[in-house]
């Protein structure tokens, strides 16, 4: 994709409710992050990938997985390309980019200590 | 079941992103294919059902995948790359107005115009134009971005446009305006036609006329006019101009009624008992009266008679002859009195019907009677002409009469043919000016197409329509196209002033009335219209038949290639070479201006007033005309500071020539058509001294010289050079013709002069003694040591004081009387430098557009060079020499047509060679130049590249 430039820096604003805004927000880019790091993927394939390795616990709707690779796409972590196959309908995938695998190390790394400090705390005493 | 048009129903869900069209079509479609994979896999049992069920659901099911449509919208926008915003004005992150979620009922909804639907939903007008409008927007930012480019292309288009409007403008007012007339579809031109003559279609005579006038089953009125020139006086003011003398039926069979005042009418126009009455033209009112509405009951003089001026012409009435339009008109009855007919032929009276037959000087208009056709028109002509044939067999055998539909006529039939052509030539021409603009500016946004081929492609790619592709370039040339319409016309607005304006040092003036009406404005839209599809249709189908893989790989598409660019080449060179053509014209007339003002005309110009007197117009005879000029001479000589007065048949440098074939006595033998024609001027010995012609040798003319005594001359140095070399020519005899009595003896020699033109070689010239010759026309010289206005009231109150009716013309100063010698240098100065800097424009465009198309193909072997450890000024030098050697080509093409086409501006050129080498050298340096920075641009763009992109490139 030719000239896709820096995205601008404001406030997000997503379609879910705003208490587990922001926590649902960090894990769905760290899942999509991670899904595209095995390979590229289309837009439906990453929400059924999410379904299915969640058990359903975590489910997209359209708009708000289009909204979520639309950011990601914006920051440059990862990459779309249409892709025409034969005999179908051509697609959109999505790969990682180098700096969204960096961010997803940083992430992978951020999320470890935070649900081990979580982990500790809570569940201690069960 | 049908296939749900998932695309349809996201743009439902989302009318608008705000987003570029193409941005826009990417996240539809996405959302459309996220969508059906979504809704393929979903575990339904309905999807067997029916299409009103399903579609039902459908509307349902994407409602619910995209619940807040304001939440997503504004988070796209929010997080779109800049590129892909389409809004200047949109706020980042702002959020457009909340659509109800309906289902169902969504048809009301404006459809987006950009939507890539396949659905065949018809686009409806609105989502058209805002299509359009958001192409013109786009367009206008791009243009905006490089306003070198868009300045280049605009201009080169208004100079293409603006010439095409401005002869135009030129062609419409001579073919297309309608008669100034009422109802002019009704009205004729009668023709005394002789078939065979060299006119066929002429004037008839008074007599005849008066036969037309009496068809009253064919006309319901005719009307005669006579156009010629008179003497019009007004307020100390006395010149020569355009009259016409029209029967009492002209303006009521025209239809015209006057603006101010009345227009005379068959009661004005008795033979033998016309009123003294004149009306004005439009023009002459607001010229000769500043538009003062008193003019009317003024009284002017016309050949030296008062007229009242009863009315004014309106603006609009030009008479009936294209190009001239008559300043006044007087009733036709006062040709007689003011003797203006004795100009049209012998004066035998009008006792003598053959010879008053043969006096055909009226042009006659009639009006058809109700139901009348032209045909029955034309026989009934032809039955008058045969009878009148047979009647007046001396003055009429062999002629007839014929009519033209009078809107036909421009200025007589047979000339309208000519003129015709010469108008089609004259477009073709612009025409061709204008279609190498065109090339240029595509050439231009050829080179420009090749740098936006990916983004095109990109575009494609994203699943814009190629007609969407085409339409946004087309836009861009539409706009492109626009603005130079508009600059075009302020040209061609400009360029009618001055035509206007212009005054041909001609005894008539030639008056177009040209003006931007609506035919004009219509043409240049056309033509603005015309342009913009030619050179904006090549890049267009170039980018249509973009092939994606290769485009988006960078190789050389399909369009622009190797014949394209060498015919581009071979434009290039022709324009380099016909614009240094018209520069070394253009040079060259400068200079020979500059120098014109040095030149010595071989008299002194300053302190002498000059007139023209003409009394024999006014019944003057012989010897009345002899009294008058002595008398003249005698009591403008008594006036204080008046050093000299004297008479010459015409002045120098007035565009007035006399020749004569002379030799000198011992060369006499040579037969007659071998004689070199000198130019010669009868004048009394007075004229060299008001004139400061200085005395070489022997005497001037005097008061010895008379009818009776032999015949004396005095000649130039020049004449005397080559007539007797070596010799003394006092005494001497010139043969003026074979007979011995008329043979003139030298008496004096005089200093060279100028006569024709300032710029010509020494010519001979003899002046013959006034009182020998006795010329009918006289300019009075007077040369004071005072003031020259002072001196040109003396010289009008001295020649009213003889003659209160005499009419004076040109009674101005030597200085202006002889500038007009500079009209044909000025004009060359200013159509030369005008087309010269026009042309250079145009090469430079085409030039700039060749060589940014030419880098803008060869990046990646300009990469490669580099990589291969060309310096980047190695890269500047071999962009610049491409260009230049065209230029160069171009230039010597065009030095040599030069070098042999302005032998052709001698008579205009003073005191420099047409070969003048400074020129020359000036000329190529100013052309090398500007090729130079039209090369330059590209040039450094080229230099400017990373080696690396520039490979990456392939």
């Amino acid at each position: 994709m030719p000239h896709m430039e820096k995205p601008h820096s404001s406030t997000e604003e997503e379609a879910v409710p705003a208490a587990d805004r922001d926590q649902k927000k960090a894990a769905a880019d760290l899942i999509v992050l991670a899904l595209l790091e095995e390979r590229d993927r289309h837009g439906y394939e990453i929400a059924k990938q999410i379904e299915a390795r969640t058990d359903g616990a975590i489910t997209f709707h359209v708009a708000s997985l289009y909204t979520l690779l639309y950011r990601l796409e914006g920051k440059e972590l990862v990459a779309g390309r249409w892709v025409e196959k034969s005999g179908q309908r051509r697609r959109r995938y999505y790969r990682l980019t180098p700096r969204g695998a960096s961010v997803l190390a940083t992430e992978r790394r951020r999320w470890k200590v935070f649900a081990q400090a979580v982990g500790q705390v809570a569940f201690s005493h069960g | 079941m049908a296939e749900p048009d998932w695309q349809a129903l996201v743009r439902r869900r989302l009318p608008s992103l705000g987003l570029r069209p193409e941005a826009e079509g990417a996240v539809v479609e996405e959302l459309a294919a996220m969508l059906e994979d979504a809704w393929a896999s979903e575990p339904r049992t309905d999807h067997g059902a029916t299409d009103m069920l399903s579609a039902e659901a459908q509307e349902a099911w994407v409602a619910q995948q995209i619940p807040d449509t304001q939440a997503l919208t504004a988070a796209i926008r929010t997080h779109a790359p800049a590129a892909a915003r389409s809004r200047l004005d949109a706020p980042l992150g702002s959020t457009l107005p909340a659509r109800p979620a309906a289902r169902g009922t969504t048809r009301d909804r404006q459809p987006d115009s950009r939507q890539q639907d396949n659905s065949g939903e018809r686009r409806r007008f609105g989502g058209f134009m805002s299509g359009w409008l958001h192409d013109v927007r786009l367009a206008f930012r791009l243009l905006v971005r490089e306003p070198l480019f868009t300045l280049l292309a605009v201009l080169t288009l208004a100079v293409g446009i603006g010439l095409n409007s401005a002869v135009f403008s030129v062609v419409n007012a001579m073919l297309f305006s309608p008669l100034p007339a009422a109802d002019p579809e009704r009205l004729v031109r009668v023709y005394s036609q002789q078939p065979g003559g060299f006119l066929a279609h002429g004037p008839v005579s008074t007599l005849d006329y008066r036969d037309l006038a009496e068809l009253p089953e064919v006309f319901s009125s005719v009307a005669a006019a006579s156009t010629t020139m008179l003497v019009f006086e007004h307020a100390e003011r006395s010149e020569m101009m355009v009259g016409e003398l029209v029967s009492g039926s002209y303006f009521p069979t025209l239809g015209v009624s006057a603006v101010a005042g009345r227009l005379f009418g068959e009661a004005e126009d008795r033979l033998g008992a016309a009123e003294q009455v004149v009306v004005l033209s439009h023009a002459a009112w607001q010229q000769q009266f500043e538009g003062a509405p008193d003019a009317v009951g003024q009284v002017v003089r016309v050949n030296g008679t008062p007229l009242t001026v009863i009315g004014i012409a309106p603006e609009t009435f030009h008479g009936l002859t294209k190009g001239l339009t008559p300043t006044f008109w007087l009733p036709l009855g006062l040709a007689e009195p003011l003797r203006i007919r004795d100009t049209f032929g012998p004066a035998q009276g009008p006792a003598d019907p053959t010879s008053e037959r043969r006096r055909r000087w009226l042009m006659v208009t009639g009006r058809l009677a109700p139901g009348v056709s032209h045909e029955r028109a034309d026989a009934a002509l032809a039955s008058l002409g045969t009878r009148l044939a047979e009647a007046y067999p001396a003055s009429n055998e062999g002629r007839t009469f014929v009519s033209f539909p009078a809107n036909d006529v421009r200025i007589m039939p047979g000339v309208d043919q000519i003129l015709t052509t010469a108008s089609v030539v004259l477009m073709v021409l612009v025409g061709l000016v204008l279609l190498i603009a065109c090339a240029n500016v595509a050439s231009m946004l050829l080179s420009r197409a090749a740098d936006r081929r990916k983004e095109v492609a990109t575009r494609l790619a994203m699943g814009a329509s190629r007609t969407a592709i085409f339409r946004q370039l087309l836009a861009e040339s539409s706009l492109l196209a626009l603005l130079g319409a508009g600059g075009g016309l302020l040209l061609a607005m400009w360029s009618n002033r001055v035509l206007n304006a212009i005054e041909l040092p001609l005894v008539v003036d030639l008056e177009l009335g040209l003006a931007i009406d609506g035919r004009v404005l219509a043409f240049t839209c056309l033509v603005a219209a015309g342009t913009a599809l030619i050179f904006g249709l090549v890049p267009a189908v170039d980018a249509g038949r973009t092939n994606l893989i290769s485009a988006l790989r960078d190789k050389a598409s399909a369009g622009g290639g190797r014949g394209g660019g060498r015919m581009r080449k071979v434009l290039v060179v022709g324009q380099v070479a016909v614009s240094t053509m018209l520069l070394v014209s253009a040079g060259l007339t400068v200079r020979s201006l500059l120098n014109a003002h040095l030149l010595e005309p071989g008299f002194d110009p300053d302190g002498v007033a000059v007139a023209t007197f003409a009394p024999q117009l006014q019944g003057y005879d012989g010897e009345q005309v002899k009294a008058f000029y002595d008398q003249l001479v005698t009591r403008l000589g008594s006036e204080p500071g008046v050093e000299h007065v004297g008479m010459a048949s015409y002045l120098p440098l007035t565009f007035v020539r006399n020749t004569n074939g002379a030799v000198p006595s011992d060369r006499r033998e040579t037969p007659i058509d071998d004689w070199p024609d000198l130019e010669t001027a009868s004048v009394d010995g007075a004229y060299f001294d008001a004139m400061g012609i200085a005395v070489r040798r022997g005497r001037v003319f005097g008061d010895r010289d008379t009818p009776d005594s032999p015949r004396v001359t005095v000649i130039n140095e020049t004449l005397a050079q080559r007539f007797w070399p070596g010799q003394d020519p006092i005494g001497r005899r010139l043969w003026v013709d074979p007979s011995e009595e008329n043979a003139l003896e030298v008496v004096g020699v005089v200093a060279d002069g100028k006569y024709v033109t300032l710029g010509e070689s020494p010519r001979p010239f003899y002046y013959a003694a006034m009182n020998q010759t006795r010329p009918a026309r006289r300019v009075v010289v007077a040369r004071t040591a005072a003031d020259v206005p002072a001196l040109v009231r003396t010289l009008r109150r001295s020649a009213r004081e003889l003659d209160p009716a005499i009419a004076i013309s040109d009674l101005q100063s030597l200085r202006t009387a002889t500038s007009s010698a500079l009209i044909l240098p000025r004009a060359g100065v200013a159509v030369f430098g005008l087309f010269g800097g026009l042309g250079l424009l145009l090469a430079a465009v085409g030039l700039y557009g060749l060589m940014a198309y030419s880098v803008s193909r060869r990046i990646h072997e300009i990469g490669i060079r580099m990589a291969m450890g060309a310096r980047r000024a190695e890269i500047l030098g071999m962009v610049v020499r491409g260009g230049m050697k065209l230029t160069v080509i171009g230039a010597l093409v065009g030095l040599v047509a030069a070098a042999l086409a302005s032998r052709a501006l001698t008579a205009i050129l003073y005191g420099i060679e047409p070969t003048d080498w400074l020129t020359f050298v000036a000329v190529t340096f100013f052309l090398l130049t500007t090729a130079l920075v039209a090369t330059w641009l590209p040039a450094r763009r080229a230099a400017r590249l990373d080696p690396q992109d520039a490979l990456r490139y392939e």
